[in-house]
């Protein structure tokens, strides 16, 4: 079954996280791209849209939830999947009533990230 | 009267049954909390094979949440054991310790190469499995000593002695074996007027170890009646087995819930040291043995594999030549 | 975090009292973890059946816990409260009752013809579609073809797409969510979830097989998809409050199935439910697909008159073309009049917007045809054995179809007369128009108009409208009357007006709005349809608003699990009732054996008390407050002379203690100068405990390790209770607390309560109020958080003491809600 390769961005302020992922994600063939800084990973967003974002919820500079807000308002059709460091039921409501597709929360396996992915791309194609 | 002293006293008013029962549950959540433990080691130890993305922040929370569950184990144990719980709460106080310096710490061995997550990560699995400093005992062995004084406890002369006339007293006998069964949650309501027979209980694993002894014949399965007395305890409910002997020169224990849905399912079982382990359960247990004796037990266990290994042990434990070491 | 050296084991030296606290820690966390359970518990059975097992193994956990905490507490009491064991083996029992006689839940079809045999049960194929089926039974040539997607698809289709447990997120607290923004922004989300969602192939392939074969009779076919929901009686009608989709192409069929589905999610839809306190587990839907005919008229009949049922009259509305826009009311029908009877005869006609006639037709619907479905209404109704509600079609070559048909309710009004003393001076400002629902109403005008926010309109107001929009459902609860200018009588607005029983006049003429321009209160009096200006009856008004707020007070959920878990029947403590054999639900225990343990613990009543006292020392603080701290691990070092709060190094007693010594906090202690010459009764009273305490039990305790902390307070007639395990990880960091007021008056507890609610719900609680205890918890969250969260409790605690103040009206509780939130507290002072 050949599809296109999904363009998929990661943001994290966390080094592990950008590191361990990308290899990961590439081994199926998409193309990502990783961002420790919130700003430059919009701005490039604004350039060409993504996609799936990956996205941190909590970082220094700047919230996931923004970066959501942005992400969606540039592009309606992109997956936002958000990252936690913890799961609480409050997170994730606010999350997906922000229109995230869903979350993950670390520690977490790329495998297990990955199949997030397969349901949203999923989704895209329907 | 201390309230101590109050805990030592289980079994000698009316109420020994639902006391008893009690215990019972305490113990298995004691069990719980120690599996628990044990998952917590083992979900460390996966993290730190290295596919895992992870923060600091996981292995802080790690170290919290050994901290916490040791912890509920030794209350657990303060209340089974009163005696000891002093000890057990002073060594309990040395590992808080070591995990707040954990904590504050940086970790060791500067390498850059590996990410300062996986290298504290390793340092807190040190904490857990032990190291070869000799001044150090680690989560596990203080975890085994543990054990070590609930089951002395539990198996003492005085408590068995204790059972057996309390047995005796309500009735508990079954008729048609050699074998004391107690519906955790019913009986202490009231106990039976009437002979109870092996049959009258839903329970899963009790009907599963008595399923393949005596040639499918639950006249000749399981120890053998006798009219006065009984050497064995069998406290069950839908899901739950607690088997014990009431034999001193026998010490056997077994443990399990069979749900089928709970996560925690688990066999646990206990027998002196010169039991013969190895003839009475099958593979795939994890087995440790120690002076005072041996543990053995499995956790990620299905129920339907719970049930099967039920069997064969009953029918090991139950067959003759077991049985003439009894 | 500074590092003391290492020392000595045992600096607890007295073992019976670190046992004894490990003891309270440990009943009190499982408190929590109960509480977090129950509250999980009740979402999920709004979604799941009792026997699932994700219901059934908590329950299972939660009464083994509960005997855990009972072992606790009578080893904390020296065996004080021996009768709970028998209660909670008494739980356990019936439970296991309760779950052993469980449901499989067979292999259900997803897509089922109309009229299959196999169709039958109303569960599976929803009311709409099983009302068509009977309809079937008895006249065949009646009712089109058509195929139903079933609720076994529709859970399918959420189990697929993982929706379940983010609906059950995104829906849990909606009933107590006043922020309409947060409503709407979350079943937006329900509904854009849905509509995205991927659809089995399985069920697709059905849906076109049905469908196609229709084809077949029916060329050149528009379809309408429609909702058939499921609602355990009859007494609800749902009317209006899913979307249809008409004249649908075969190749669009799949997005109006998802669209109609992602209709169970708008906001008035979930509004009704919530109102009505149905459970989503119970209302799932069926969706049913039909193959439209290109209607010469449509409308509606109702085989009786609401207004006077032994009249012998049936009314039939109709429309050229399709009936949707007129029972959603936005275009007016003409109305006919039909004596029923063995020959029934058109006795009146009421043109759309003009005057009823006795005589007449219109040029769309022949007199003759009126008769034949008056005959066909009136002989359906005698096969079902009850009134009906049907909706009609007529085709162009004139044959009649049925397109749905249900029980009409007939409602007992509560009021059928108008009594009281009318003053016999005043004309009414407006007469006539159609009476919908009767009764009497006074309150504050509200003119809304189409571009108005439906969340504008008071609590108690009387609305004026010009169509009666089905939205305006999600305003009947809680007003007082309404108002419509023009309207059908048989749409859908009118029969959810019925259903929430608020009186209502239809048709009141264009000049309404002109007429009514300018006044502030308007007395109604839907039964005779007339409309006062100002206050015209007294003590109406407090009825009406007693109405409103019974309505919205949501009675107590029943069944048998609600009864065994969740119910709360011990609700005052101080009642002579609250004992251990009063329990009778796994909640009052735990409510029971929480209460029992902090009165244990701080001596009050209790003779156990040992050892505290002398265990404590006295904070040192200008803030007119008294505190004993108990020092566990040395968090207070012993070269400290004074215990200053700076000195006591616990993390969530300096986060609670940043809180209540924020500086912008009103103390009122700070009027102690006008006060002096006061009675001291009246300073103890209104300046909150602060004369010294002369018992033990008048003390305030807080304990403290460094990461943990149990604190009780006792001021004036309140009480509060903070305990909390705050620490760099995160899995069991907690923050409990725990409030009851004492004194005042029931309506200020209640107040007072729901104040208290409204806040920590907003700052991520869970919250648990039953009378006026108030128990929250905000548990797993990291460091920083659970810190803000204690700051902010003891921001609350010093505010509490003046509640009784300020929050002198229901509409106080909002206000003072937002100064809170906003920090203002000089509002509290």
């Amino acid at each position: 079954m050949s599809e296109q390769p999904l363009k998929i961005m990661v943001i994290d302020d966390e080094n592990i996280v950008g590191k361990r992922l990308k290899p990961a994600l590439e081994k199926t063939g998409d193309i990502v791209e990783t961002f420790e800084e919130g700003e430059k990973a919009l701005a490039r967003f604004d350039e060409s849209p993504f996609d799936i974002v990956v996205t941190d919820i909590r970082m220094e500079k700047i919230d996931g939830i923004e970066i959501l807000e942005h992400i969606l308002a540039k592009s309606g059709r992109t997956k936002v999947i958000i990252i936690t460091g913890y799961a609480t039921v409050e997170i994730a409501r606010e999350a997906l009533s922000k229109g995230a597709f869903d979350f993950i929360a670390k520690p977490f396996k790329p495998a297990d990230l990955r199949a997030i992915i397969e349901r949203a791309s999923k989704e895209l194609r329907s | 009267m201390s309230l101590l002293d109050k805990l030592k006293k289980i079994g000698h008013r009316e109420t020994g049954i639902r006391d008893f029962c009690i215990q019972t549950i305490r113990f298995k959540k004691f069990l719980e909390n120690a599996r628990a433990l044990l998952d917590l080691f083992a979900d460390g130890r996966e993290k730190v094979l290295g596919e895992y993305i992870f923060d600091r922040h996981y292995v802080v929370t790690l170290i919290d949440s050994v901290v916490d569950r040791l912890g509920r184990m030794v209350y657990d144990a303060s209340v089974l054991v009163p005696e000891s719980g002093e000890e057990l709460y002073a060594a309990y106080d040395r590992h808080k310790l070591a995990a707040r310096n954990l904590i504050g710490s940086t970790p060791s061995a500067a390498d850059d190469a590996v990410d300062p997550e996986y290298r504290l990560l390793s340092d807190v699995l040190k904490w857990f499995q032990g190291t070869e400093n000799t001044g150090n005992i680690s989560v596990m062995e203080f975890m085994r000593q543990t054990f070590f004084h609930v089951i002395q406890g539990l198996e003492s002369n005085d408590a068995m002695t204790r059972n057996q006339a309390l047995f005796d007293k309500n009735g508990l006998h079954a008729s048609d074996m050699g074998i004391y069964v107690i519906d955790l949650w019913k009986d202490a309501l009231s106990p039976p007027s009437e002979n109870r027979s092996i049959r009258d209980f839903n329970s899963i694993p009790l009907r599963h170890l008595f399923m393949d002894s005596g040639n499918g014949d639950l006249e000749k399965a399981g120890p053998k009646a006798n009219q006065h007395t009984a050497a064995w305890v069998a406290a069950v409910s839908e899901y739950q087995l607690s088997l014990t002997t009431l034999k001193p020169n026998f010490r056997f224990r077994l443990e399990t819930l069979a749900s089928g849905y709970e996560p925690s399912d688990f066999i646990f079982i206990f027998a002196g040291p010169n039991a013969p382990l190895d003839k009475i359960i099958p593979d795939g247990f994890h087995v440790e043995r120690t002076n005072y004796g041996q543990f053995a037990w499995s956790l990620s266990i299905t129920a339907k594999t719970i049930e099967d290994t039920l069997m064969i042990i009953g029918r090991n434990l139950f067959d003759e030549s077991v049985r003439r070491m009894q | 975090m500074a590092m003391k050296p290492e020392k000595p084991a045992g600096f607890e030296k007295d073992y019976q009292f670190r046992f004894r606290y490990e003891t309270l820690r440990s009943l009190l966390n499982k408190n929590g973890g109960a509480l977090q359970i129950l509250s999980d518990l009740e979402a999920d059975l709004n979604h799941m059946r009792h026997y699932d097992k994700r219901v059934r193994r908590p329950i299972q956990r939660l009464i083994t816990e509960s005997l855990l905490m009972a072992q606790e507490l009578n080893l904390m009491t020296g065996d004080h409260y021996t009768d709970l064991y028998e209660v909670i083996f008494q739980l356990r029992n019936k439970a296991d009752q309760l779950f052993s006689g469980c449901r499989p839940d067979k292999d259900q079809p997803f897509v089922l013809g109309l009229f299959e045999e196999i169709g039958s049960d109303p569960f599976l194929i929803g009311g709409k579609a099983f009302g068509l089926r009977m309809l079937h039974q008895y006249f065949k040539d009646l009712v089109l073809p058509g195929f139903v997607a079933t609720t076994a698809a529709y859970h399918r289709m959420i189990e697929d797409n993982e929706l379940h447990d983010r609906i059950r997120i995104l829906l849990n607290n909606l009933d107590v969510t006043e922020d309409p923004a947060q409503f709407q922004s979350r079943t937006r989300t329900i509904r854009k979830m849905i509509q995205e969602a991927v659809v089995a192939s399985e069920i697709e392939t059905a849906i076109m097989e049905q469908a196609r074969a229709l084809e077949q009779q029916f060329p050149d076919i528009l379809w309408a998809v429609r909702s058939s929901a499921v609602s355990e009686d009859g007494a609800h009608s749902f009317a209006g409050q899913f979307d249809s989709e008409l004249q649908i192409k075969t190749e669009n069929l799949l997005t109006a199935y998802r669209h109609v589905l992602a209709s169970r999610f708008t906001d008035r839809a979930v509004k009704y439910r919530i109102h009505h306190q149905f459970r989503e587990v119970d209302t799932p839907m069926a969706v049913l697909f039909m193959p439209m005919v290109a209607p010469a008229a449509a409308g509606v009949s109702y085989t009786n008159d609401l207004k006077d049922p032994a009249a012998g009259v049936l009314e039939i509305s109709a429309v050229p073309g399709l009936a949707n826009r007129m029972v959603k009311g936005e275009v007016p029908a003409d109305t006919f009049r039909v004596a029923k009877g063995s020959s029934p005869k058109i006795i009146r006609i009421i043109p759309a917007g003009g005057e009823a006639e006795e005589v007449g037709s219109v040029d769309y619907l022949s007199n003759e045809k009126v008769i034949e479905i008056a005959r066909l209404g009136m002989e359906a109704a005698d096969k079902f054995g009850y009134e009906l509600d049907v909706e009609w079609a007529m085709d162009k070559t004139g044959k009649i179809y049925f397109l749905q048909a249900r029980q009409l309710n007939i409602v007992r009004p509560d009021e059928m007369m108008a009594k009281a003393s009318e003053r016999k001076d005043s004309l009414p400002v407006l007469e006539g128009g159609m009476t919908i629902f009767p009764g009497r109403a006074e309150g504050p005008l509200k003119i809304l108009k189409p571009e108005d926010q439906l969340t504008d309109v008071p609590e108690g107001a009387i609305v004026l409208v010009d169509q009666p929009r089905p939205e305006l459902a999600s305003i009947l609860p809680k007003i007082a009357a309404l108002l419509v200018v023009e309207g059908n009588p048989v749409g859908h607005l009118a029969t959810l007006v019925r259903e929430f029983a608020v009186p209502c006049i239809f048709r009141l003429g264009k000049n309404a709005a002109f007429l009514l321009a300018g006044k502030n209160i308007i007395s109604v009096n839907a039964t005779k349809r007339t409309v006062y200006a100002g206050i015209r009856w007294p003590g109406i008004r407090e009825r009406v608003l007693a109405r409103i707020a019974d309505g919205n007070r949501h009675p107590k959920k029943s069944g048998p699990l609600y009864d065994l878990v969740l119910g709360l029947n011990l609700i005052d403590p101080d009642a002579a009732s609250f004992k251990a054999k009063s329990c009778r639900s796994v909640h009052d225990t735990l409510r029971f054996m929480h209460e029992m343990s902090v009165r244990s613990m701080f001596g009050f009543g209790d003779k156990q008390n040992r050892g505290w006292h002398k265990k404590s020392r006295k904070l040192v603080t200008e803030l007119p407050v008294k505190f004993q701290i108990i020092d566990l691990d040395q968090s207070v070092s012993e070269k400290v002379k004074k215990v200053v709060p700076e000195s006591v190094e616990s993390i969530p007693f300096q986060a609670l203690w940043r809180g209540v010594s924020d500086n912008r906090l009103v103390w009122p202690e700070r009027w102690e100068n006008a006060m002096r010459g006061m009675p001291s009764d009246f300073k103890e009273t209104v300046l909150g405990g602060d004369r010294g305490p002369r018992r033990p039990s008048d003390k305030n305790y807080a304990i403290v390790a460094r990461d943990y902390m149990n604190l009780n307070a006792r001021f004036a007639y309140h009480y509060a209770m903070v305990d909390a395990m705050v620490g760099p990880g995160t899995e069991h960091n907690h923050v409990h607390f725990r409030f009851r007021g004492g004194g005042a008056g029931e309506e200020n507890k209640q107040r007072r309560a729901r104040f208290l609610e409204r806040i920590l719900r907003e700052t991520g609680f869970g919250v648990d109020r039953s009378g006026d205890l108030v128990t929250a918890w905000f548990r797993r969250y990291p460091q920083t958080d659970s810190e803000n969260a204690l700051e902010l409790l003891g921001h609350l605690i010093v505010c509490a003491r003046q509640l009784d103040a300020v929050l002198k009206t229901d509409a106080a509780i909002k206000l003072y809600g937002e100064y809170f939130l906003s920090q203002r507290f000089d509002m509290f002072g």
